[in-house]
């Protein structure tokens, strides 16, 4: 198991794709977060991170800083997104057009569709210390490491986040499901 | 502790980032004020809210469907290639066979079989596809040293990304890069920046800085220059159908290429595309006929080597204006044209051999300004002092020339200060207005 996406990146490009699996575990949650809350549609975004964890398989030649690969994949992950969402526009507009050939988008919700939809509008850098942090299981130290900035960086950039998040949050009006405070 | 320092530390202190000491100052500030226990509140439900989702989308599996999209994808261009070797004239055949079929059957040539009659005009169809261009954007891995010559490739190296852009236009604007190089046409002139080093070269708009990576922008020419070379040179042409990855169909042109040049002595060979023998896959879409892909094969001792893939052209994009434009660091060497010198007769006569002996001469001796009479820069690189400032000459070899390199190389074995053996070929030419012999590469 490679502890670090340099190491299973060169493996990859060495050879050996089988390698990529621990890449797809490791990030599949943060990029379903994310298009979950653009595309609004379960299903839908599961097709989407496929496609662009095959895209990035396939591209990983390409990638000059292998230290970033996480921002490279939410880019190809959002370049999807919008592929999709364009498609799927023209597919409305033809249903509108001709409306016994109905566009059949699934709706299956996410769990929590609201607060994915809440952090696919972060800005960048706060998304991906939420979506690394929460999605993909990493501890703030880890964080600072992978991104190479000092720990205080990455407290201040998710406080900043939580209020974005909850500012966000209570525009839908939806504020909190859990009821779990600090004692 | 107040509110503002308590906030400050809410995070850490959801985290468990904090010492001791800390946490117990927030915890009590917590207890004593409602407002900030409240904030807190906010800050911990929405924590664990994310907590709590990124547990359940970890259980989505999707590593599976990925791997085995990447497997087969994998096995299709395998096949691909495969097939082509194989099979690239039966299919061609088949496809004749099943036309004539339709004529016996129908008394029709069916038209897909009219526009598709040969790869000749496959290519032909290629170049009108593209005749309305304003921009074009390729992307090609190409087997090579990150930081040495555009031109240059090799069997055993690793694949490099090459990003080329075009604007065309009076006056026409490009720009191609590597991690290693950049050059820019901004319509005026072009300039060559080799980043590590730290060399720069700026010269006319025509220069030969990229060699055969600068017409491939030019999709248009590229492919009319391979169909008039192939008539010329008698090149073997095949066309191939076959099923893209987006289920298109496809239509291929396989060109059998000699190498350029004399190889009897073959130091160039199979270092440029040009100075290869090489199957070039061209693939077009059959509906659009654009170009989508190129692949260069070069045919090495035991088999091909893939050593070029452009898998991504983009026609027409919008393209950033300040990718046109090159600002050159402080301290870069620059390259110029050999002046005549006062005492230019002494240089002029010189033979290869002895320029190169003069010139490792020169940097043994650390004689900066005579090693710039033979090699053209504004200034002495940091890099060629501290590597070869000193050094020790072991041999200087008889010159040679290869391929279509119109100077001469001459093998050379020199131990630096470090104690490293070098031994390479000093590449150098003489076609400047000073009509004397210049260091070109090779160091």
């Amino acid at each position: 198991m490679c502890q670090v996406d340099q190491e299973c990146i060169a493996l990859c490009l060495d050879g050996h794709p089988e390698v990529f699996r621990e890449l797809v575990t490791r990030y599949q949650a943060a990029l379903l977060a994310q298009v979950a809350g653009r595309v609004g549609d379960r299903g839908c975004a599961e097709e989407i991170v496929q496609e662009s964890f095959v895209r990035a398989y396939f591209g990983l030649g390409n990638l000059r800083q292998t230290r970033s690969f996480f921002s490279w994949l939410l880019g190809i992950a959002d370049r999807v997104t919008k592929e999709h969402l364009r498609d799927r526009q023209r597919q409305q507009e033809v249903a509108r057009l001709w409306p016994e050939r109905r566009s059949d988008t699934a709706t299956e919700m996410s769990n929590d569709l609201g607060l994915e939809r809440a952090v696919a509008e972060l800005p960048e850098i706060y998304r991906e210390v939420v979506l690394l942090r929460y999605y993909a299981g990493r501890s703030c130290a880890q964080l600072a490491e992978q991104l190479d900035i000092p720990l205080g960086t990455v407290t201040k950039r998710l406080s900043r986040a939580y209020g974005m998040l909850r500012e966000s949050l209570a525009r839908y009006g939806d504020e909190g499901k859990s009821s779990e405070v600090l004692p | 502790m107040n509110c503002s320092q308590c906030r400050e530390q809410l995070t850490g202190y959801i985290e468990g980032l904090l010492d001791e000491r800390l946490a117990g100052e927030v915890a009590l500030h917590l207890q004593e004020c409602r407002a900030c226990k409240a904030e807190a509140d906010g800050i911990a439900r929405l924590h664990n809210r994310l907590l709590a989702d990124g547990q359940t989308l970890r259980h989505d599996h999707i590593a599976n469907g990925v791997m085995d999209q990447i497997f087969r994808q994998q096995t299709i261009k395998l096949r691909r290639i495969k097939m082509q070797k194989r099979y690239g004239r039966t299919i061609s055949a088949l496809v004749a066979v099943a036309a004539a079929i339709a004529v016996a059957f129908f008394g029709v040539w069916p038209r897909s079989f009219i526009s598709e009659a040969s790869a000749a005009e496959v290519l032909r169809q290629g170049i009108a596809a593209i005749s309305n261009l304003h921009s074009v954007y390729l992307k090609a891995n190409i087997r090579t040293v990150a930081h040495d010559n555009f031109e240059l490739i090799g069997l055993n190296y690793d694949f490099v990304p090459n990003e080329m852009w075009k604007q065309f236009g009076e006056p026409g604007k490009w720009r191609i890069e590597k991690p290693g190089r950049v050059v820019v046409m901004d319509g005026e002139s072009s300039t060559l920046l080799v980043k590590p080093v730290q060399l720069a070269s700026r010269e006319s708009v025509n220069t030969g800085f990229v060699e055969w990576l600068k017409p491939l922008m030019d999709v248009d020419k590229v492919l009319d220059s391979e169909l008039r070379q192939a008539e010329r040179s008698g090149w073997d042409l095949q066309l191939t159908h076959e099923v893209g990855q987006d289920g298109a169909p496809k239509l291929v042109v396989t060109i059998e290429a000699k190498a350029q040049g004399d190889y009897t002595n073959d130091w160039l060979k199979n270092k440029s595309i040009l100075g290869s023998d090489t199957r070039r896959v061209y693939r077009f879409d059959a509906q659009s006929k654009l170009l989508e892909d190129l692949e260069v094969y070069v045919h090495a001792e035991k088999e091909d080597v893939l050593v070029l893939d452009i898998n991504e052209i983009a026609y027409n994009p919008e393209i950033d204006p300040a990718l046109f434009s090159l600002e050159l660091p402080e301290g870069v060497s620059l390259s110029k044209e050999p002046k005549v010198l006062s005492d230019n007769d002494k240089y002029a006569q010189m033979s290869p051999q002895e320029v190169a002996r003069a010139f490792f001469e020169a940097c043994a001796n650390e004689n900066w300004d005579e090693v710039l009479k033979f090699w053209s820069l504004s200034a002495v690189p940091e890099f060629l002092k501290t590597g070869f400032g000193g050094l020790e000459i072991i041999n200087i070899g008889e010159p040679f020339q290869s391929g279509r390199y119109p100077g001469w190389f001459v093998p050379y074995e020199v131990k630096l200060k470090s104690g490293t053996v070098k031994k390479h070929n000093l590449a150098v030419r003489n076609d400047n207005p000073a009509k004397r012999y210049v260091v070109d590469g090779g160091i």
